[in-house]
């Protein structure tokens, strides 16, 4: 790339004819880049999301994550997870309905929300979102409806021995599988796609943020269902069928702390907001402490009583569903005080300078 | 053909096709309009801020004092397009002739890659014939995207009216073949107006005359591309580190990076997905 010379001298030459002229070294380093401030005026414009958002992040990505597993179950697992197909499904389509609501009480004018959709422009992440969230809430409304077709003739015909499900009900299925499986997996990660792709230091092309929320939508997902059929007249014991539930559950967690992980270690000290800040508490209690610690703790404390297990159960997977929460809450906020943060900001564009 | 959406066209704020100008993107560029900010000139007047705030009938800011020098505007925002920056720098050395006081009139940079633009889900955001990064209100539905994709913190979004706000370069002036009011009222010629390509060999040859007249530190800032960024329509002639005006010394895309980001998230979920799979389908045959 061909550059002017008089562009190119920057910064390096700058240090050199400030000595020049004053006579004096000036201290390198951080020191140097706090006297290059203005002020404390902030050099970024903070993100307007707030709690709408936040909950839109959870509920929506509960939601992806309920009917992945429903589906999986459905498709792989056959009648023995015919419970989690239909929890997965009801949660999924209750999980979605606030979710446009939410979206459009945090615009600044909520009568045009339908100008999102007057083009398709998947460079923008909130345009595709804004697509893929109308096009999932088609799909999943659809499945759950498909799904309380079968559980009321489930009943009729389980007395008569009949296969309830018809031929074009299964290519339907099909068609809806293959529409909603990708465009869930779509919309559990794009959100954190969407905060990655702006200037907030705190999110600014973090690339682990994505995987965090996707790993996060299947684990509150999978708890959803979880705690749904903890309620399922099974007495206290777990059924057998229950035994995959689990192990994902674990997994979603093992790949959620990676993430996690990954985007503090990536984010350095910008993540301030969230290990420091007024947002430390909910990051580290919520998010670490419930979300994935307490979770894993309850799950495994060894004990007898069929009814102990089964509070245990339900309280781990309460704890799982408010980790989510947290999370969500934690990053959409905490980058909130990361917008307003010159500091941060110096610091994101001196390090991209490199 | 009848007009299917004509019933709903009050109602949903949906404009006829005959209706819609078709604002022809400068493709080359060649047609570019843009300021050149020469710092060195500026006396802090204010004038150009006076002159945005008039002619594009833009609201009070209040009455506040920052102590901050004379800047009491502080910011660009979603009701100041023009903002003068004052940099006192009294304690750069131990003699007189070394202190020095730094003005600069900030202004929306008028990306030749916008992120903004390529943030807004709506399309109220696009490059319009004088190849400047302009907000359509009549479109913009206020999701606040293009406020944290600005990696110069230039948009803000209006609470009167809920859609965001930001310079249009004096959008009507130009269709009149009109100057933008702040380089029409800035009587120093530190803001300058005119054809990018014309600014651009304008303000090295002022860079070199700086130069040679013993001002070392002059550089443009957003005159051409970076490795980090595209040429801005609106540059800077600088003498300080950027920080030292609040701007950002490297600007980045947020998209940089995006589909690679895509493909992290989706990844995670498949595995996920993959692996439940995996297990109902064990689970099922036992």
């Amino acid at each position: 790339m061909t550059r002017d010379d008089s562009i190119a001298a920057l910064p390096l030459d700058l240090d050199a004819a400030r000595t020049e002229r004053s006579g004096k070294k000036r201290r390198q380093g951080g020191k140097a880049d706090a006297a290059r401030a203005y002020y404390d005026v902030p050099m970024l414009k903070a993100s307007l999301w707030k709690w709408e958002i936040a909950s839109y992040f959870f509920l929506g990505g509960l939601s992806t994550g309920a009917y992945l597993l429903a589906r999986m179950a459905a498709r792989f697992g056959g009648h023995k997870y015919e419970d989690i197909t239909r929890a997965g499904s009801y949660i999924a389509a209750a999980a979605v309905v606030p979710c446009a609501p939410l979206l459009i009480h945090d615009l600044g004018d909520w009568t045009r929300f339908h100008y999102m959709l007057r083009i398709f422009k998947p460079k923008s992440p909130m345009n595709l979102g804004a697509w893929t969230l109308s096009g999932y809430s088609g799909v999943v409304f659809f499945n759950a409806f498909l799904q309380w077709r079968k559980d009321r003739a489930g009943k009729k015909d389980r007395a008569e021995n009949m296969h309830p499900v018809s031929e074009a009900e299964k290519a339907l299925q099909l068609a809806l599988d293959g529409g909603g499986v990708p465009l869930a997996l779509l919309l559990a990660g794009y959100t954190g796609v969407l905060l990655s792709t702006t200037a907030t230091p705190m999110w600014a092309r973090n690339p682990w943020i994505g995987p965090l929320f996707s790993a996060s939508a299947f684990g509150t997902g999978a708890a959803a269902v979880g705690l749904a059929l903890e309620f399922k007249d099974t007495g206290d014991a777990e059924p057998s069928s229950r035994e995959p539930m689990r192990h994902i559950a674990i997994a979603a967690r093992v790949v959620e702390a990676g993430c996690y992980a990954g985007f503090l270690h990536s984010a350095g000290e910008l993540a301030r907001p969230i290990t420091k800040g007024k947002y430390a508490p909910l990051n580290f209690v919520g998010a670490v402490g419930a979300g994935l610690v307490l979770s894993t703790v309850l799950e495994n404390i060894p004990v007898k009583s069929e009814k102990t297990r089964r509070a245990l159960r339900i309280g781990c997977a309460v704890a799982g569903l408010a980790g989510g929460l947290a999370l969500r809450w934690a990053m959409t906020l905490g980058g909130r005080v990361s917008g307003t943060d010159p500091d941060a900001a110096r610091k994101v564009s001196a390090r991209d300078a490199q | 053909m009848a007009d299917m959406l004509e019933p709903y066209r009050a109602v949903m704020h949906l404009v006829r096709p005959e209706e819609i100008q078709a604002i022809q993107r400068d493709e080359d560029g060649s047609r570019a309009m843009g300021f050149f900010t020469d710092t060195t000139l500026c006396i802090g007047c204010k004038a150009c801020e006076v002159a945005c705030k008039q002619w594009n009938q833009l609201p009070s800011d209040g009455f506040k004092f920052s102590g901050n020098s004379y800047d009491n505007t502080l910011h660009l925002s979603e009701t100041t397009w023009r903002h003068v920056a004052f940099v006192e720098q009294i304690e750069r050395g131990k003699s007189q002739e070394s202190s020095r006081w730094l003005m600069m009139s900030d202004v929306c940079k008028h990306c030749e890659e916008a992120p903004c633009q390529e943030a807004c889900p709506t399309g109220a955001i696009l490059y319009n014939e004088f190849s400047d990064v302009y907000i359509q209100t009549d479109i913009c539905n206020g999701c606040g995207y293009c406020v944290v994709a600005c990696p110069f913190g230039v948009i803000g979004r209006s609470e009167e009216d809920g859609h965001t706000h930001k310079c249009t370069l004096c959008y009507d002036r130009q269709k009149g073949d009109m100057k933008p009011a702040c380089a029409k009222a800035c009587p120093t010629e530190s803001i300058q107006f005119g054809p990018v390509e014309e600014l651009r060999v304008k303000a090295k040859q002022r860079v070199q005359d700086l130069h040679a007249r013993g001002e070392q530190e002059a550089y443009l800032y957003g005159a051409e591309a970076t490795d980090t960024y595209s040429p801005l329509n609106a540059f800077f002639l600088l003498t300080d580190h950027p920080n030292a005006y609040n701007l950002p010394e490297a600007p980045k895309k947020p998209a940089t990076g995006m589909n690679a980001r895509y493909g992290f998230s989706l990844l995670a979920g498949a595995a996920l997905t993959v692996l439940s799979a995996v297990l109902f389908a064990r689970g099922g045959r036992k």
